[in-house]
Order: structure tokens, then C-alpha cells, then sequence
């Protein structure tokens, strides 16, 4: 295993040289989250041949670091939106050079993820507690205006004008989704789920599927977790707004196990969360969750090549060293693996 | 750079040698006895343990006595790592970790039960009379130990002493020492206060176009007071009570990099007390101790301010009761033996654990010393006894060479030593395993001292010259690592080396009372290295995270009569903040430098009025000690201060 590790490992470049351009149609960007307090997240480039450059937001600016606790990335059109969580910062640079074009400072305590609405404006939400939907002007980066949503907003989804955040409780409880008419940038309806829900895919037939992960208590005297509720996959009709299904993944009753990391395949046949960090593959249609993982492990992020179908588990490792991405084909089969930033959470593929 | 340090070893070892040649040059000096021995029995401390002392006369102590760590910085080969103005500081002997190193005062372990480290801003820096201050290799810390000791001065005798810190940032400092006694008894008392704002400008380097901010959330309010009472009674018997009370109530500001202010803040409050009680017979001694600390520890986090819940709400409580014996006897043939046990009983009461912990830990030490015209040498062989049931005795030879005239001292250093888990280390819940083995180490280290006295026309010339080459490696290194999506937990899975030497050199010119020209240089050279990581093979041969290469810091002062000049310099190489030596998260090396200016006034040879004005940071250099952690740029302080001394009929 040691041997075959090293092996994979030797076929990975490296690369400190800046790139002339870090949107190339096959590379992908990896967001490194950082230690807390350690001021070093950062975002790694793949090029198509794996040539891996790091920290490329400091290559590209003078070695300006980028912030503590980078939380998401985002592109919009020529821009790329990059929420630095513990910074209380959002910063907003040119996907092509990665240099930095502007900083948002105003509102964003707690600012944890952006989704572009069109080449004008972007939504990205605010909050671990009383949660809003910052309205960020991509020409002048103000923010012209906030909605009120949920408590701890998330990850967001966009479809035919409507833009759905997942209202997770921040450090509390929420079980809702706040539905926003990106015309007007009002909240048109709420939308009752899972407890803790967090990320959004599509699937195969134009449905919504919202992670919820439950919730869990840290109770003393022993403060170990026990789970409150079923973590589940609620599937939501974005024409009706409504519930139309529901995959328990983790019963209220099951001991702690953690819940996290919704990918799907580029044709949105194969659902893939992570359970207790192994990585379970469902098929869209079905009911329930699979008795073993596809993958066994442990994941702190995951995503699906569109168009490969290769998995890209993001390992990070024991969190203060660099972490790593492991390609699997869709059988599973490691490809390779590839070095990256200290705890990588997610992945954004340029196509 | 990794090349470097090979060669400074060999040219520091070939000084070492070499060193023999240079006493003949210098035989034509007059030689000052070099082993100035400090008894502290309740620390266990050998004869030869002590590698550093500073007496409370030392020039750089009256300059820089408002700022604990600064002033160990600039006395003594350690590294200091300080998370900011005012915030938690800590110390690092030869590139080990802050919890290998130990913190005595008068005797009493004050390293923190629960994480094992000594924060140093909790410690005031009050030093007067016979006080003294030394650096120890220490018997039970794998890097070494710092002793603060009240040392009376048995002559009939009044001090009084006031000062008044005004600093930049609007903090205040108004501290007093009284010492009254006679031959008898003796007591010393001290009493401080400080309010700090510590609003200062930094630059932070983690803000695009590294604007210059102004520090929030990072006020202090701290004070103490310290009481030494000391009793000489007959046939020989000395008995000495000492009290110390701080509280020190502090807001915990954000990182650089972060726009909101912090809703962090971090209150203490310590009671340390020692009594001693030493009797001495013709040919031997005893010694008796008892001291108890009390120490108490809330952190509050409200995540943002704006909150209305505690993100974290988390209090220590813990008591130490320490009780030693200690017994030393002169035998034949030059032969000292000295023997004793400790009895020390832990308890803590942190929210974060299951229960209230209950530790006891018992030891018995021997020690057997050796002196013969030049040479002294010296075993000792302790034995803890703890829940651990972890029989493997630590144990120390020190080896010296001493010629008679006693200028130059060749020390040959070997100790096996260990670190138990801290209790958070075993305790904290959820995640701390009881199932850790003690950390190990082995040390090895080649020390040469040089002292030379001389007068000449009216001049007194002083030079102390130290070069130290020392070894350490240190295994099973405990380290947190998480187990699952949210449990953390330690295990021993580190081995790690430190090598390197430290330089220290300090010489001082003085006439009487009119003239004296001090300067204090240290330089440290450390390689501290991973040897193995049991989860990480890479890590092979990566630097430790903060520890410098190389540290230079000299100190230098001039004084005429009623007029003193000097700076204060230090350069730090550059440090890794990630053990995979990553160069975009490393901290750049840097350079600071202070200056200050004294006036000094007496009135009938009693009252001494002092004035220092000090400008610190006049380079307005922007550095970091801890990654993200900000420094104070170009900053003032004034003090005053006040000195009444009476003494008659020296006993000594």
C-alpha cells in the first residue's frame, strides 16, 4: 500500500511558477480551508496534465495571503468569488490571473458561500446565526442590499430564477430552505426539510436534493456527540417548492456518525455522500442508502468530475498538514493522488 | 541555509578546544570565582545544574522590568513566543516545546497543571536586593527551567522602591518593594497594577495592501502582590514564608486579517505559597518544604460580539499541594551525598473533564557529588511515582572542570529524562486518552564557561563568556490529531531532534558609582528537526514549527554618573509556522531594535530617583512572534522611579 502511495505520488508535478491563465477548459481549483487561526488557506490549480501549482491566490499577488478559513470559491463570468470565513471577508479576484480585484468587508461577519445570479450580481449568505443573503454588485462590489433568511445559511442552488438557500442553524437548529425571486431579490417562500440541511445537487430528472445532516448535541459532562435526529437526502420540486421525497441516511436512533458532502455525477444519475467520511453511492432513484460505501475512507470534501465521472475525495489528512486529492474512477479504482493545501473542502472544475 | 549549521557546530566546537589555548593569554587577569551557587533544594537542582544567573543589580532587569518576557528574552538564550501585547507568552529552552520547560518560583513548579506550560505574562517582574533569576538544566524538564528566587539580604536594613510605567497605548503600571529587616528576620513585599488599552497601530499583513489597523478588544487590568517573610533562628535554622496573589483580567482580540472585534476574553487569578524550613549541622543539612497553588482560569468566546450566547465558556480550577524533604551530607573522601522525596497531590476541576481528577506523584531522589582538585562531578537518579506506574528512573552526570584560579569551566552534561502527558492530554472530553506513554528524551551537552575580573586604573573589567553545544532528542512526542469528522485526540507519534549552540557573551566596565558600560550578546544557532512521524513519512527532517535557526540579541548600556544611553537589538531567522515547511506560511526573519535613555538623581546617598525614557521598536518594524498574531509597531514608554535604601551592619 506504502509502495503504490509513493508511486501515485511520484507522478504528481509541482509547480510554484505562475500560471498565464488558471482557467484552462480540464484544470480544476481546490479550495484549502487552512488551519483556524492559522491564516493559511489557499487555492490550489490542477492542470489538465496534473501539474499542481499551490497558494496561487499569494503567486499572483506579491505573496498577499488570501485569509483564515477559506470557506468556498465561486466563479462568475471572468470573476471568482472567494469567501474567507474567519477573515470576516469576501474576496474577489480575476479567474484568469487570480489577482485580486476587489475586498468585501461590509457585512460579512461570517461569510460562507457565493452563487452567481448573473454577470451583475451575485448572492453569497452571512451568518451563523440570524442568517441574510448578501446581494454583492459585481461592478461596483457593493453590497446594494441583504435578505433576511434562516438562521446559519449555506450552500445556495439557482434554477429558473429562483435561488434556494439552505437555512442550517448556524451554531443553532433551522430545518428550512428560503426560496429568493432573484428578480427581486425577495424571500417568495419557505420550504420546511431535514434538520441541518447544507448543500444542494441536481439530479437526472431537473430535481433538487438537499443534505441534511441532522442535528447533533455536544452535551456534558462528557460532551461526546449524540445525534438528535435522521440525517436524510430530502428531494425538493423546484417548480412547486415542495417535498416530494426523502432518503434517510443516518436514523435518530444510530450512534454519532456524521453526515456531509452531496456530489452527483455530471448526468445526475448517482447521488455520492459521504457517511462518516466513507463515500456512498445512490442511485437517483433510489429509496434508500447502500449497505456498504463505494468508497471507504474518511472525506472531508468530495466532488464528481462532470464530465470524467472521476470522484475526487479530498483528504485532509490530521488537518494541520497539506491535504490530498484522490482520484477514483467510476468503479472506484484510485487513479492517482495529488498534494494540495492544508484541508481541502471543495472543487471547482473549468470547463 | 540547512548547510549552514553543520559548520557553525564544528567552528563552536573548535572554539571549544581551542578555548585551552586562550587561558594562557589571559593568565596575566586577575580570576573571579565562577560558581556563584544559589541553594534550592526544593527544585531538586544540582550543583552543576545551573547554566545561567542574573542577579536583580543586572542592568538589562532595571530597563526592561515592566515586560517579563522581554527581559528573559534579553537575559538568557530562550526563545520567547508571545501572542501579542499583553497576551499569553511563552518560553523555549534549546528548541524544545513550551511544556518541556519549567517555571520556578522560590522552589514552586508555577507551570499550568492543565496544559503544562508557564504563561510568562502572568509573571511580574519584580526583582530587587539579592534576587536572583536563573536558568537551570533542570533534573525533571527536558529543555531546561527558569527559577525566580527572594533571596534575603540579613542586614538591618530598609528598601523602598516605587515605579511608575507610562507606555504608549495608554498602559500604566505602578508597582512598589518594600524590604525591612534586620539580622533576624526579614520582609520582602511587592505590590503591582497595570491598566492597558493596548489599542496599537500594526500592520496587517493578512489585509490586501497591508493597511496600517489599530489593535481592538485588548484591554488589561492586571495586579498582585507578592510577600516573602524570612526567619534566621538559632543554631543554624532559617525558616521563610512566601505569598504571591495576581489576577489578570484580559480581552483576547481577533487575529490580523479580521475585520469584526473579538468576543474572546481570558481572566486568571493565581495563589502561590511556599514555606521552607533549613536546618544546618556541621557536616550536613535539612531541608523541609510545603507549598500549595491555587489557579483559576476563565475563557469566554462569544464567537461575534454581537452574540448573545458563549461560543465557549470554559473554567480551570486547580489546587497543587507540594511537599519535600530534602537531606545533604559532606562524607569522606571529598564525596557529598544528598537525598530526599517529594510528595505532590493535582487536583483539577475543569468543566471540560468528566469528574474532578485527583493526581498523586511521588518522588524519591539520590544525588551523589564529587569534588577533586579541579574536577567535580555529579550523579542523580529520581524516581517518580504516578498513576502511570512508569518505572525507569531519570537520571543526570554532570562532569566539571574547574581550574584553580577558576576563570574557564569545561562542563560535560548527560540526562535522561521524561515528560508525562499533561492533563488535558489524558483528560479533555471529549477526545483525551489515558492510554499515552510518557514522552522521552536524552540530552547531551558540552558547556564552557570563561569569567574574568580585573582592575585597572580605577576600572573594575567583567567579562562572562558561555558557549554551550547541546543534543537533544526527544521521543514520543504527543500530538493531537483528529479521529474522526469532529473527535481530536493525542498520541505519541512524533520523534524529534534539536541540536545547536548558544553564545553568550557579557562584559561590563565600571568605576564606582560613575561609569559603567554594559553588553550583553546571545547567539543561538538550533536546528530542531522531525526524526520520524509515524503518520507522515515526509515530515522527515522538516524544521519544528517556531524555531528559529539563528536568534542574535545583544544588549548594550552606557552609563556616566546622572546619564545612561543603550539599545536593545534582536534578529530572528526566519521560522516555519507548518511542519511541512511550507515558504508562503513561514515567518519572515526580522530585526528590532530599541533604545533608551536614563537620568539618575541621589539625594544624601539614600533616595535614588531614576528616569527612563525608551523608544521600542524604533525601526517601526512589522513582525510576527505566532502566525496571525499582531505586533505593536514604534511604540514609547516612561518610568520613574524611586529608591530609598538604609542598611547597616553587614552580617554576611
Amino acid at each position: 500500500m506504502a509502495l503504490s502511495v509513493s508511486v501515485l505520488f511520484s507522478c504528481q508535478k509541482e509547480s510554484t511558477d505562475k500560471v498565464d491563465s488558471y482557467t484552462a477548459s480540464g484544470s480544476a481549483l481546490v479550495v484549502n480551508e487552512g488551519g483556524f487561526t492559522k491564516n493559511n488557506g489557499s487555492i490550489s490549480y490542477i492542470s489538465r496534465d496534473n501539474q499542481v501549482t499551490n497558494n496561487i491566490f499569494e503567486i499572483s499577488n506579491n505573496g498577499q495571503i488570501i485569509g483564515d478559513v477559506l470557506q468556498s470559491f465561486t466563479r462568475v463570468g471572468n470573476l471568482g468569488i472567494i469567501c474567507v470565513n474567519n477573515s470576516q471577508k469576501v474576496t474577489v479576484v480575476d479567474v484568469r490571473t487570480f489577482k485580486q480585484v476587489a475586498e468585501i468587508t461590509n457585512g460579512t461577519d461570517y461569510p460562507r458561500y457565493a452563487v452567481g445570479i448573473n454577470n451583475d450580481k451575485a448572492y453569497i449568505t452571512n451568518g451563523s446565526g440570524s442568517g441574510k443573503v448578501l446581494v454583492l454588485n459585481l461592478n461596483t462590489f457593493n453590497i446594494d442590499k441583504t435578505i433576511a433568511v434562516g438562521n446559519g445559511p449555506e450552500e445556495m442552488f439557482v434554477s429558473n430564477g429562483k435561488a434556494f438557500v439552505a437555512n442550517s442553524g448556524g451554531f443553532g437548529t433551522a430545518n428550512t430552505i428560503s426560496v429568493i425571486n432573484t428578480s427581486t431579490d425577495a424571500v417568495t417562500t419557505t420550504i420546511t426539510v431535514g434538520d441541518n440541511p447544507t448543500e444542494f445537487v441536481k439530479d437526472a430528472q431537473g430535481y433538487i436534493w438537499v443534505l441534511c445532516k441532522g442535528n447533533v448535541t455536544y452535551a456534558p459532562p462528557t460532551y461526546a456527540p449524540e445525534r438528535q435526529s435522521a440525517a436524510k437526502l430530502v428531494r425538493i420540486n423546484p417548480s412547486m417548492n415542495t417535498v416530494d421525497k426523502e432518503i434517510e441516511i443516518i436514523p435518530t436512533s444510530a450512534d454519532f456518525s456524521s453526515a456531509d458532502n452531496l456530489a452527483a455525477s455530471g448526468d445526475g444519475s448517482k447521488l455520492y455522500v459521504c457517511v462518516d467520511g466513507s463515500v456512498y453511492q445512490i442511485p437517483y432513484a433510489s429509496t434508500t442508502l447502500p449497505t456498504t460505501a463505494f468508497i471507504s475512507g474518511y472525506f472531508y470534501g468530495l466532488e464528481v468530475h462532470p464530465y470524467t465521472g472521476d470522484i475526487w475525495a479530498l483528504d485532509a489528512g490530521n488537518f494541520n498538514e497539506s491535504g490530498k486529492v484522490i482520484r477514483y474512477n467510476a468503479t472506484a479504482t484510485v487513479i492517482d493522488t495529488l498534494r494540495v493545501g492544508i484541508i481541502p473542502n471543495t472543487v471547482y472544475f473549468n470547463f | 541555509m540547512r548547510k549552514i549549521g553543520p559548520h557553525i557546530l564544528l567552528f563552536l566546537l573548535l572554539a571549544t578546544l581551542a578555548s585551552k589555548g586562550y587561558s594562557i593569554a589571559l593568565d596575566s587577569l586577575q580570576q573571579l570565582d565562577t560558581v556563584w551557587i544559589v541553594a534550592d533544594k526544593q527544585s531538586n537542582s544540582l550543583l552543576l545544574d545551573k547554566l545561567y544567573s542574573v542577579r536583580s543589580n543586572d542592568a538589562t532587569i532595571g530597563i526592561l522590568q515592566q515586560d517579563a518576557g522581554k527581559m528573559l528574552q534579553f537575559l538568557f538564550p530562550i526563545q520567547i513566543n508571545s501572542y501579542g501585547l499583553g497576551n499569553i507568552s511563552t518560553i523555549s529552552v534549546r528548541g524544545t516545546n513550551d511544556d518541556h520547560n519549567s517555571v520556578y518560583w522560590n522552589g514552586l513548579k508555577v507551570n499550568s497543571m492543565t496544559l503544562g506550560s508557564t504563561d510568562i505574562s502572568l509573571i511580574p517582574a519584580m526583582l530587587d536586593g539579592n534576587d536572583v533569576i536563573n536558568l537551570q538544566k533542570n533534573t525533571h524538564a527536558i529543555g531546561g527551567a527558569l527559577n525566580w528566587q527572594n533571596i534575603p539580604d540579613w542586614r538591618n536594613n530598609v528598601k523602598f522602591k516605587w515605579r511608575s510605567d507610562f507606555n504608549s497605548f495608554a498602559s500604566f503600571q505602578n508597582s512598589f518593594q518594600l524590604r525591612v529587616g534586620n539580622q533576624r528576620v526579614q520582609w520582602h513585599s511587592a505590590a503591582y497594577y497595570q491598566t492597558a488599552k493596548n489599542n496599537f497601530p500594526y500592520v496587517d499583513v493578512y489585509r490586501f495592501n497591508n493597511p496600517i489597523d489599530t489593535m481592538e478588544h485588548n484591554q488589561l487590568k492586571a495586579g498582585g502582590v507578592l510577600n516573602s517573610l524570612f526567619f534566621k533562628m538559632k543554631k543554624q535554622q532559617t525558616f521563610s514564608i512566601h505569598n504571591w496573589y495576581n489576577e489578570k483580567h484580559k480581552e483576547v482580540p481577533s487575529i490580523m486579517g479580521t475585520n469584526e472585534i473579538s468576543g474572546r476574553n481570558q481572566k486568571d487569578k493565581s495563589i502561590k505559597t511556599v514555606a521552607k524550613y533549613t536546618k544546618i549541622f556541621s557536616d550536613n543539612e535539612l531541608q523541609i518544604s510545603v507549598a500549595h497553588t491555587y489557579d483559576y482560569l476563565k475563557y469566554t468566546d462569544k464567537r461575534l460580539p454581537t452574540d448573545t450566547f458563549l461560543f465557549i465558556n470554559s473554567s480551570y480550577k486547580t489546587h497543587r499541594l507540594v511537599h519535600t524533604l530534602s537531606y545533604s551530607d559532606s562524607l569522606k573522601h571529598q564525596l557529598h551525598i544528598q537525598t530526599g522525596y517529594t510528595y505532590e497531590m493535582d487536583l483539577a476541576n475543569v468543566k471540560e473533564y468528566t469528574k474532578t481528577i485527583t493526581e498523586h506523584i511521588g518522588e524519591v531522589y539520590g544525588q551523589l557529588s564529587w569534588h577533586l582538585n579541579d574536577f567535580n562531578a555529579a550523579f542523580k537518579l529520581s524516581q517518580p511515582f504516578t498513576s502511570y506506574r512508569y518505572i525507569r528512573p531519570q537520571f543526570v552526570i554532570d562532569w566539571q572542570y574547574t581550574p584553580k584560579q577558576k576563570w574557564y569551566t569545561l562542563a560535560l552534561h548527560y540526562a535522561d529524562k521524561y515528560h508525562f502527558p499533561d492533563m488535558n492530554d489524558r483528560y479533555w472530553s471529549p477526545g483525551g486518552n489515558p492510554d499515552l506513554i510518557p514522552e522521552t528524551a536524552w540530552s547531551l551537552a558540552l558547556e564552557n564557561k570563561i569569567n574574568v575580573l580585573k582592575h585597572r586604573d580605577k576600572f573594575l573589567h567583567n567579562l562572562n563568556c558561555n558557549v554551550d553545544v547541546y543534543y537533544t532528542k526527544i521521543k514520543n512526542n504527543i500530538v493531537w490529531s483528529p479521529i474522526n469528522s469532529v473527535l481530536w485526540s493525542p498520541k505519541n507519534i512524533k520523534v524529534t531532534q534539536t541540536y545547536g549552540s548558544d553564545l553568550v557573551l557579557n562584559y561590563t566596565l565600571s568605576e564606582q558609582r560613575r561609569f559603567q558600560f554594559n553588553l550583553k550578546t546571545i547567539y543561538s544557532f538550533n536546528k530542531s528537526t522531525i526524526v520520524e512521524d509515524v503518520n507522515n513519512e515526509e515530515l522527515k527532517g522538516k524544521y519544528l514549527r517556531y524555531k528559529p535557526m539563528h536568534t542574535f540579541k545583544s544588549n548594550f548600556y552606557i552609563e556616566q554618573q546622572y546619564f545612561g544611553l543603550g539599545l536593545n537589538y534582536m534578529f530572528q531567522s526566519l521560522r516555519f509556522t507548518d511542519e511541512e515547511n511550507f515558504d508562503f506560511f513561514a515567518l519572515k526573519p526580522y530585526h528590532i531594535l530599541d533604545a533608551f535613555i536614563t537620568f539618575k538623581g541621589n539625594i544624601k546617598q539614600q533616595h535614588d530617583v531614576q528616569i527612563i525614557f525608551k523608544i521600542n521598536n524604533i525601526t517601526n518594524v512589522a513582525y510576527q512572534s505566532i502566525r496571525s498574531y499582531a505586533q505593536p509597531l514604534r511604540n514609547y514608554s516612561i518610568s520613574l522611579i524611586y529608591n530609598f535604601s538604609k542598611s547597616q551592619n553587614s552580617v554576611q
